[in-house]
């Protein structure tokens, strides 16, 4: 089906929109999870953007063509950031759930997120859905710290559903709003290109009244376990976006969600250890995974070391993208200035 | 390819004499484009001196208030427009990437738009975050252009756009009128994404009364087709930046 067809036809309810990066395996199952969904056909449309990808991507996305009111769009890997605007301009409903790749939506997920819209219908009221482990995935000791303990990733423990909450809340991946309240006061600032978009995002709608109520009967399943690695890799990511936040919007609010307040010193401070501090993480979560996979807890010790381990590696990464990206824009302007001295 | 071989570009411009503007280079980077013979006709508003860069292209001068859309039209008045391949209207407080005629007026002859704009970057004053930049994007399909700080106009559409309906002197309302007139004659619009546009210098509405404008804007539409917002901010059709393998 063209675009120009597409748009000519009835508007949908809800517009869900996927962005990917080389995840084609996982965004089979995420785009099955689609198609069973409670709304008719007509009333939701999904969006796949396609963020450079190299993988078989385009031909997973194929196989739901017949099967899902869907539309795939490519851009050249420009980030998370600008792939949902991609996704935004493209498209047509006046809802839009910004979904991940690696989530499975239940059955009534965006159903659910059609009626906290209608219970809410105030341009400035966005809607949380509920993301659970899969049951693989919570096996994971480092997903389950990491959701539960730490709270790095979504952490649901301290909400009830219809909590009506504030921009931090604005999670990307199970988050919807207005299509007009985007159109009107902005959308994502592809500057982050991995982490905070949604959150910077959020604040900048909270000067217009943004409001986040939870809804937990939207419910998702994330189906991919994140190792130590990957989400030191991630850690350190969100510490540079961090950095960028906080530098956009030196606000007291932003710099305590961000955390940036004092990393030098502490960066300082642990950056001869960070190899270790590394080393301590991984050697703990390859036996707590070793454990897990026989079905073996792990004693109490032993947990108690571990989740101080990922503590400080993750808070050792974060750190150090933070300060890499502070550094860089001192250089930069520094540059900058010798320039103009020239 | 040679001078005499290359086709015509008007550039229309409007700027404020007595505020911050960019003018002055706006005007030599429109001159550098090196595909395009471009012509250059720019009205001043206000009192003070013209700057040297602007003196021979400044072909009206208005010392008090004058909507801007009534300038364009008569700075176009004695034209053949037909010479043209396009016209190209610029507002005087924005800043342009290097090489901007020839890389800009390229991607609209790809993709056959026959009125644009190029998008904004994320740092600028945006009124409709529809035309923000999409990164990894070069150009879209859209069934919206707004009335500035820049678009282009393609010969094939001077019949229906031009002169500009000054019923909307300020021309508010017009980016919403123009995509019914030219779906008549299945005429194409589009956003340029990979040559945005940064209009950051002052603050939109800063020189006229918004209240006034935004009435006459009212009473512009009710007398004619028009999108609603959510007609208009939907992107039809996107193409991609082609990636360096």
């Amino acid at each position: 089906m063209s675009a120009r067809q597409l748009i000519s036809r009835n508007r949908p309810l809800i517009s869900a929109i996927v962005c990917t990066y080389n995840r084609a395996g996982l965004l089979g199952r995420a785009l099955g999870g689609l198609c069973g969904q409670t709304l008719d056909a007509e009333q939701f449309e999904v969006i796949v953007v396609d963020d450079g990808s190299t993988d078989e991507t385009r031909p997973v996305v194929q196989r739901f063509a017949g099967i899902l009111p869907l539309r795939y769009v490519y851009q050249a890997n420009s980030g998370i950031s600008a792939a949902k605007n991609h996704g935004l301009m493209v498209s047509r409903a006046p809802i839009v759930a910004f979904l991940d790749d690696d989530d499975v939506l239940a059955s009534d997920c965006l159903e659910q997120h059609c009626a906290s819209h209608r219970e809410f219908p105030e341009s400035t009221y966005a809607v949380l859905g509920y993301t659970r482990l899969a049951p693989e995935v919570a096996r994971s000791p480092l997903m389950h710290f990491v959701t539960e303990v730490g709270k790095h990733l979504f952490a649901y423990s301290d909400l009830q559903q219809g909590d009506v909450l504030d921009f931090t809340y604005f999670w990307g991946g199970r988050s919807s709003c207005k299509r007009a309240l985007l159109m009107e006061f902005g959308v994502f600032d592809p500057v982050f290109r991995f982490g905070c978009e949604d959150i910077e995002l959020g604040y900048r709608l909270s000067r217009e009244g943004l409001k986040v109520v939870y809804n937990a009967k939207a419910m998702s399943t994330m189906i991919r376990a994140i190792d130590f690695d990957g989400f030191c890799r991630r850690s350190y990511l969100q510490g540079r976006s961090n950095w960028v936040f906080a530098e956009k919007h030196p606000e007291r609010t932003v710099r305590a969600w961000t955390q940036v307040d004092g990393v030098e010193e502490e960066w300082h401070a642990i950056e001869p250890h960070f190899e270790r501090i590394v080393k301590a993480g991984r050697d703990l979560d390859c036996i707590a995974v070793e454990r897990a996979r026989a079905g073996l807890p792990l004693d109490d010790l032993t947990l108690k070391l571990l989740h101080r381990a990922y503590h400080a590696a993750f808070r050792a990464h974060r750190l150090r993208g933070s300060v890499e990206k502070m550094v860089e824009g001192l250089e930069g302007e520094v540059g900058r200035m010798r320039a103009e001295g020239a | 390819m040679c001078p005499e071989t290359k086709r015509q570009v008007l550039v229309l411009g409007v700027y404020v004499l007595n505020a911050k503007n960019n003018a002055p280079e706006l005007a030599r980077e429109f001159a550098s484009a090196s595909t395009w013979q471009v012509e250059q006709r720019w009205a001043a508003i206000g009192v003070g001196s013209l700057p040297l860069e602007l003196e021979r292209q400044t072909f009206l001068r208005e010392p008090g208030f004058s909507p801007k859309f009534s300038l364009l039209n008569r700075l176009m008045r004695p034209l053949d427009l037909d010479r043209y391949s396009y016209v190209l209207v610029s507002d005087d407080d924005i800043e342009l990437p290097s090489g901007f005629v020839d890389d800009y007026l390229r991607l609209v002859e790809k993709y056959g738009l026959s009125l644009a704009q190029p998008a904004r970057t994320h740092d600028s004053y945006i009124d409709h975050y529809f035309v923000a930049a999409l990164s990894g994007v070069e150009a879209r399909r859209t069934r919206f252009v707004e009335i500035g700080p820049l678009f282009s106009i393609a010969r094939d559409s001077y019949g229906t756009l031009l002169p500009f309906d000054e019923a909307a002197p300020m021309g508010w309302g017009l980016d919403f009128a123009w995509p019914v007139l030219l779906a008549r004659s299945g005429k194409e619009l589009g956003i340029i994404d990979s040559t945005p546009v940064r209009h950051a210098l002052r603050k939109p509405v800063s020189l006229y009364h918004h209240g006034r404008t935004e009435q006459a804007m009212l009473e512009f539409l009710n007398s004619r087709p028009h999108l609603s917002h959510e007609e208009a901010f939907v992107a039809t059709e996107t193409y991609p930046v082609a990636q360096a393998v």
